[in-house]
């Protein structure tokens, strides 16, 4: 007894007062709840058996409740100071629980009362007053299970025999329509409640709206404005799932990979959600971005080894490279797999393709800011079906048979900046023209001039430093012949060895050897 | 469904598509401004003094004692550390300087055809690095640290952004021989460390036959070719869901990869349809096969099928001694190819989305190695100050970048470091150098390492 007392203490002392003794409230609370029931079936057992002693017993046992509910109500108050739930909750808790041990001590001292003065009437008020305690228990009961085990804890198997979904949710993004843009929030609420949403705050943190993620909890701010990828929501969550602290935690049901990836863009873009137009809905036909293709569309592409992949930015925007598809496709397969994305595609690389009838159109009717067309039977025909096109930026035309007919087309595409048309029929009156009629467009013929030169006016020849000439012709170190190209200069003398070893052995000890130079 | 979860269900997972990607899914972090890198690495490192950095007042300063005040301190190497003094070497060279978009740009004699394009070129002056050895220099240039273990830059481009083209490899490399002195080339250098391995760099032969063995056996159609390796990937992908093991993934891959090079290489070394002009104009060498003329068309080739990361080693340039000698065949044997390298992607509209970098793993010292005289020096490794440069891709053109002193020992201005230089890269690849990462040994490495920051001067 006194080992646990002492063993209590130190805890305390050492985690804080609050932090054990509140979290001896879920235990303590029990004892007054057993108490009463205990209560309860001694008495009617009693009334019907005329037990003698009865008060003394039932007075031990409405006394423990009353006093133990007390101490409950300490711990309790005690633990809702760590604020681990809203307020409202805890409020409705404690409002239930104070009337219930208000109860319980008007049952006691009606017990005693009745005690004292025996008598139908005190007797009466005894008994109404542990019935009333025990109605008292189930609100502050259920407010209490609320919580611990999240809303509705004790009305949700009522709920599931009535067909309602469970309280597990699927994926919101699994679930969600075509066209819904399914935010972090909505993911969150899905996955990090009860316990950081709606119920609890564990770790006093509530992932409920931006602010309070950026409030955050126990372990400081959830958002990271200065440096993102560190802030604890994303880390968290990206923790190995048997690491600690990884959350959620790991009997609950995880984020699925395009959660997480949305809750990392989402923490990225700074706590912000793209514009809501860019994910039109289908009847909606006055929304800016593109709708997304059909599914299937984009696995045909790449089964055939064509590249697909997203330009950053507005979602819906596609680079296609058919690549090693190339090779494979004929004109109409090309045309066939392009039709279903072709609202899509902004950047589309045709080289070495095989181009056909239908194709122009096809091309025409894209949102594409970027063409390349290298080394395909790109012709006339195919530019004159872009005529007029939009928001063409760059058109690549290299090794292609356009010719000087096309000139026109191309001086009028709107939002033409670049064009290639090297190794085309184009001729150099074509390119004239062209650049004539768009002085700002950037036309690239492979005859771009090279760079200029520019030799310094005047400049000496600086091929070598000035030498003169050699002062002697026999090596002074070996005293053969000197040969002129292993010269040094020493203090403005040109000296001449007839070596490449001899003038490390010079300069070693050039006071030595100079005597043997002619002066 | 958004977009990028309709992306993400339909790449391609199994192990019988190769090349499938395996970074991050938000990739590309920006919008990328270039699509492929052309690296031409010069192994041996080049002197920067003799054919970029002009320092035209060396002229006077011929045998003088380099001050203590410009070497402060730095390290000798073994090969210097016996010399009694050090020399200043002026550059036996005459530079011109070449009208650009900015003050002019100077290049040596050496490399006239260089110079001509020197419009298309961003020329930093001012890189710095730590390492003073070839082996550790070299290291740190392609994975960003000097001690052998990580990821090359290709493969760090081949897991975060994917093969474009199916049929080849995301990361190629090709050596050509030098003529001077030639350091040893580790294949770890376009290795994968700690990523499957199936995003190292594949390396093309330099003899006649890039790739060998790329005919099946007689008796062996390519059907049956197609069957055994359905079989084999079968075989595997139960044998992976047994032992996790990721090297089965790879070396499933990596089959479908030679499988589908099969036919993809012969088309791509197959130059009978080129134009000889276009060939005349990478220079007499582009048709001996291994030198660097021929690997220039070959990069070019490779630029235009979608090869995202091509790399092309150019040995031989450790001049020591000797210099002015070695290095004019140095310098010939690269300066028409990669001249014509430029006009053909640019030409072709290639080179808007196609980086060009040249580089080295540091540079040389101002002073002499050995005996200086009139017409001969040698030059000892110098990390302090190199110049490197690069075209294309979305980098600025015709500008130069940085300063060194006048001795071209230490940098004046604008020090770039080898993270800094990969920080910009990545980011003009569309990838922010920070978050391309991979979980290894319990935390995050990446290309970068821990530090590098984006050189915002150099993008366009």
């Amino acid at each position: 007894m006194t080992v646990s007392v002492a063993a209590l203490c130190i805890f305390a002392a050492a985690l804080g007062p609050s932090a054990v003794l509140g979290r001896l409230h879920p235990l303590v609370l029990h004892a007054p709840l057993g108490a009463l029931a205990a209560l309860l079936v001694f008495e009617t057992v009693a009334w019907f058996l005329g037990l003698e002693g009865r008060r003394l017993a039932a007075g031990v046992l409405v006394w423990f409740a009353a006093l133990s509910a007390a101490v409950s109500v300490a711990t309790g108050l005690v633990l809702a100071l760590e604020g681990n739930h809203p307020e409202a909750n805890v409020a409705s808790h404690r409002n239930a629980t104070l009337a219930f041990t208000a109860a319980l001590w008007a049952a006691a001292v009606c017990h005693v009362r009745a005690a004292l003065k025996p008598g139908p009437g005190r007797s009466a008020l005894y008994g109404a007053a542990v019935l009333l305690t025990s109605v008292l228990a189930v609100p502050a009961g259920h407010t209490g299970a609320s919580l611990t085990h999240g809303e509705g804890y004790w009305t949700a198997p009522f709920g599931r025999a009535a067909g309602s979904p469970p309280a597990e949710s699927p994926s919101p993004i699994a679930g969600a329509e075509p066209w819904e843009r399914v935010g972090a929030l909505s993911i969150l609420a899905a996955r990090c409640s009860p316990c950081h949403i709606g119920g609890e705050r564990k770790g006093r943190l509530s992932l409920e709206d931006r602010d309070s993620i950026v409030a955050g909890g126990k372990s400081g701010p959830g958002f990271d404005s200065s440096n993102p990828g560190s802030s604890i929501l994303l880390t968290r969550i990206r923790r190995g799932i048997d690491e600690r602290g990884h959350m959620p935690p790991k009997d609950k049901p995880q984020l699925t990979a395009a959660e997480l990836q949305e809750i990392e863009r989402w923490i990225f873009a700074g706590l912000t959600d793209p514009t809501p137009e860019a994910s039109p809905r289908p009847d909606d036909h006055s929304s800016a971005g593109p709708p997304l293709p059909a599914e299937g569309a984009i696995a045909a592409l790449r089964d055939r080894f064509v590249h697909v992949e997203a330009l950053p930015g507005a979602p819906g925007r596609l680079r296609i490279e058919l690549a090693a598809g190339a090779r494979q496709l004929d004109a109409d397969e090309v045309v066939a797999l392009l039709g279903p994305v072709s609202a899509n595609i902004v950047e589309l690389t045709l080289d070495r393709g095989h181009l056909g009838g239908g194709l122009g159109g096809l091309l025409a009717g894209m949102p594409l800011t970027r063409l390349e067309l290298r080394e395909t039977e790109a012709d006339d025909a195919l530019v004159g079906a872009m005529a007029g096109h939009a928001t063409l930026e760059v058109l690549v035309l290299t090794q292609t048979q356009v010719s000087d007919a096309s000139i026109d087309v191309l001086a009028a595409l709107p939002a033409l900046r670049r064009v290639y048309l090297w190794d085309s029929r184009v001729t150099a009156e074509g390119i004239a023209r062209l650049r004539g009629a768009r002085p700002a467009l950037r036309v690239d013929a492979g005859d771009t001039p090279d760079a200029a030169s520019e030799a310094p006016a005047g400049a000496p020849d600086v091929r070598s430093p000035a030498t003169p000439a050699a002062v002697n012709s026999v090596c002074p170190v070996s005293g053969k012949p000197a040969d002129p190209a292993y010269t040094i200069v020493h203090r403005g003398r040109a000296i001449a060895f007839c070596c490449a070893r001899c003038p490390a052995t010079f300069w070693e000890n050039p006071e030595r050897h100079l005597a043997n130079l002619p002066k | 469904m958004s977009l990028d979860a309709l992306l993400a269900a339909d790449e391609p997972g199994s192990a019988a598509h190769a090349s499938r990607r395996g970074g991050p899914p938000e990739l590309p972090h920006v919008a990328p401004t270039a699509r492929r890198v052309i690296y031409l690495h010069m192994e041996g490192a080049p002197s920067q003094l003799d054919l970029f950095d002009h320092k035209p007042g060396l002229r006077d300063r011929f045998d003088q004692d380099l001050p203590d005040s410009i070497r402060r301190g730095q390290r000798l190497t073994g090969m210097t550390s016996g010399q009694t003094r050090f020399p200043v070497a002026p550059s036996l060279f005459q530079f011109t300087r070449y009208r650009n978009e900015t003050g002019g740009a100077w290049v040596s004699e050496l490399l006239p055809h260089l110079g001509r394009v020197a419009n298309e070129i961003c020329f930093v002056y001012s890189m710095h690095t730590d390492a003073i050895n070839h082996e550790p220099g070299i290291t740190f240039f392609q994975t960003g640290n000097e001690q052998p273990g990580r990821p090359s830059f290709g493969s760090w481009m081949s897991y975060g952004l994917g093969s474009v083209n199916r049929d080849l490899p995301a990361f190629v490399v090709m050596i050509a021989q030098g003529q001077g002195n030639m350091q040893a080339l580790s294949a770890r250098f376009w290795g994968s460390g700690f990523l499957p391995s199936e995003h190292q760099g594949c390396k093309l032969r330099a003899g006649g036959d890039p790739v060998l063995y790329l005919r099946d056996p007689e008796g062996l159609t390519r059907e049956d070719r197609r069957r055994f390796l359905d079989l084999v990937a079968a075989l595997g992908e139960a044998e992976f869901r047994r032992t996790m093991d990721p090297e089965i993934r790879a070396r499933l891959v990596q089959a479908e990869m030679a499988y589908r090079m099969q036919l993809s290489v012969p088309d791509l070394t197959d130059l009978s349809k080129e134009d000889p002009s276009t060939l005349a104009m990478y220079g007499p060498d582009v048709h001996r096969p291994g030198s660097m003329a021929a690997n220039c068309v070959l990069a070019r080739r490779l630029a235009e099928r979608g090869v995202r990361f091509i790399q092309l080693y150019q040995r031989g340039w450790d001049q020591h001694s000797n210099l002015p000698a070695e290095i004019r065949l140095q310098a010939k044997a690269f300066d028409q190819p990669v001249a014509a390298l430029l006009r053909d992607l640019r030409r072709r509209g290639l080179l808007d989305d196609t980086l060009v970098l040249w580089a080295s793993e540091f540079g040389r010292t101002v002073y002499s190695q050995g005996t200086l005289t009139a017409t001969n020096y040698g030059r000892d490794h110098h990390p302090r100050c190199f110049t490197i440069w690069m075209a294309g891709g979305g980098v600025k053109r015709g500008i130069t970048f940085g300063r060194t002193d006048d001795f071209s020992y230490n940098i004046e201005e604008n020090p770039v470091s080898v993270h800094d230089l990969h920080a910009t890269i990545l980011h003009l690849l569309g990838i922010d150098h920070e978050r391309l990462v991979y979980r290894h040994m319990g935390r995050d490495f990446r290309l970068t390492d821990v530090s590098g920051t984006v050189v915002r001067e150099l993008l366009a």
